[in-house]
């Protein structure tokens, strides 16, 4: 028998031991579901600050990037620049 | 309210007007449907009663979005797939496979699987399901969707592209995936076992 079909076999048997019992709501069930919808109660909803800080670095370094590109002229002037050191040192020393 | 006489089409006209009653009796009506693909798709440490009541207050919360273009059954099922998928996804760390939590009756039913052509006792089942629950565990949420509804509910990729909204070439992508490692699980497991 392949790893597959094991696979799939074992998938199969599990499939079939799945907890059935206890489709019916719990006493109560509804009643607390109605008073928190009632309530106004939204449940949680995924963190925006954690959902989007991972892309806001992305989109934060690609405009670093594309800033630095459009204006490598201005950056590459600075960098050429001769600079000459005057020795102050006038004769030899002995 | 009795579930056969429920009308489904007023109850939510009436759960649109604020009717608490109507919410219940909704709630009521659509608990075997929902707790079915909670015990699916439970994330470790999470209670099943916490993830159904948030997923019915999902369902309350984005009624004004259900416009009737699809059967209300098939809207909620798409509603609870994609809160699961949620909670699945924000648990950050998956646990890693011991060896040495490996039970007797889990062991005993890879053997079984491997060697046995009978078919399995209601205990091998329960095995079975444990085993397979813990395997799932370890894998990545989006593979673990796919391969509970493809192999275990044996739903076919049209109806999981529509519970899931994914198209179906990544389903088959992840599905082939997510075979392959649980392949590679049950290697290492049945080696482990002829070891012993």
């Amino acid at each position: 028998m392949s790893n597959e079909d094991k696979w799939l076999k074992l998938a199969g048997w599990a499939a079939a031991g799945r907890k059935i019992e206890g489709s019916q709501a719990p006493l109560g069930f509804s009643t607390r579901v109605a008073a928190r919808w009632a309530a106004g109660e939204i449940p949680d909803t995924p963190n925006l600050w954690e959902l989007f800080s991972v892309r806001s670095m992305f989109v934060a370094l690609s405009i670093m990037i594309a800033t630095v590109f459009v204006n490598y002229e201005v950056f590459s002037q600075g960098l050429g620049v001769e600079i000459t050191l005057v020795d102050s040192i006038e004769g030899p020393i002995l | 309210m009795g579930d056969q006489e429920l009308d489904v089409t007023k109850c939510l006209e009436r759960v649109r007007r604020r009717d608490e009653d109507a919410a219940r009796d909704l709630t009521e009506h659509l608990y075997p449907l929902v707790i079915k693909i909670v015990r699916s798709h439970l994330p470790r440490r999470l209670d099943e009663e916490d993830l159904a009541q948030d997923i019915f207050l999902k369902i309350f919360a984005k009624l004004q979005q259900f416009k009737g273009d699809v059967p209300f059954e098939h809207w909620v099922s798409r509603v609870a797939v994609t809160t699961c998928f949620d909670k699945l996804r924000m648990q950050k760390r998956r646990p890693e496979w011991r060896m040495a939590d490996l039970s007797e009756q889990e062991a005993a039913v890879i053997d079984a699987v491997t060697h046995s052509e009978n078919a399995p006792t209601p205990g091998e089942e329960l095995a079975a399901h444990e085993l397979v629950t813990r395997l799932l565990d370890m894998l990545k949420p989006e593979d673990r969707m796919v391969i509970t509804l493809l192999d275990l509910e044996r739903k076919s990729l049209a109806e999981i592209s529509e519970l899931t909204g994914w198209n179906k070439t990544v389903i088959k992508v992840r599905a082939f995936r997510a075979r392959k490692k649980m392949r590679k699980f049950l290697e290492q497991l049945e080696k482990k076992g002829s070891n012993e």
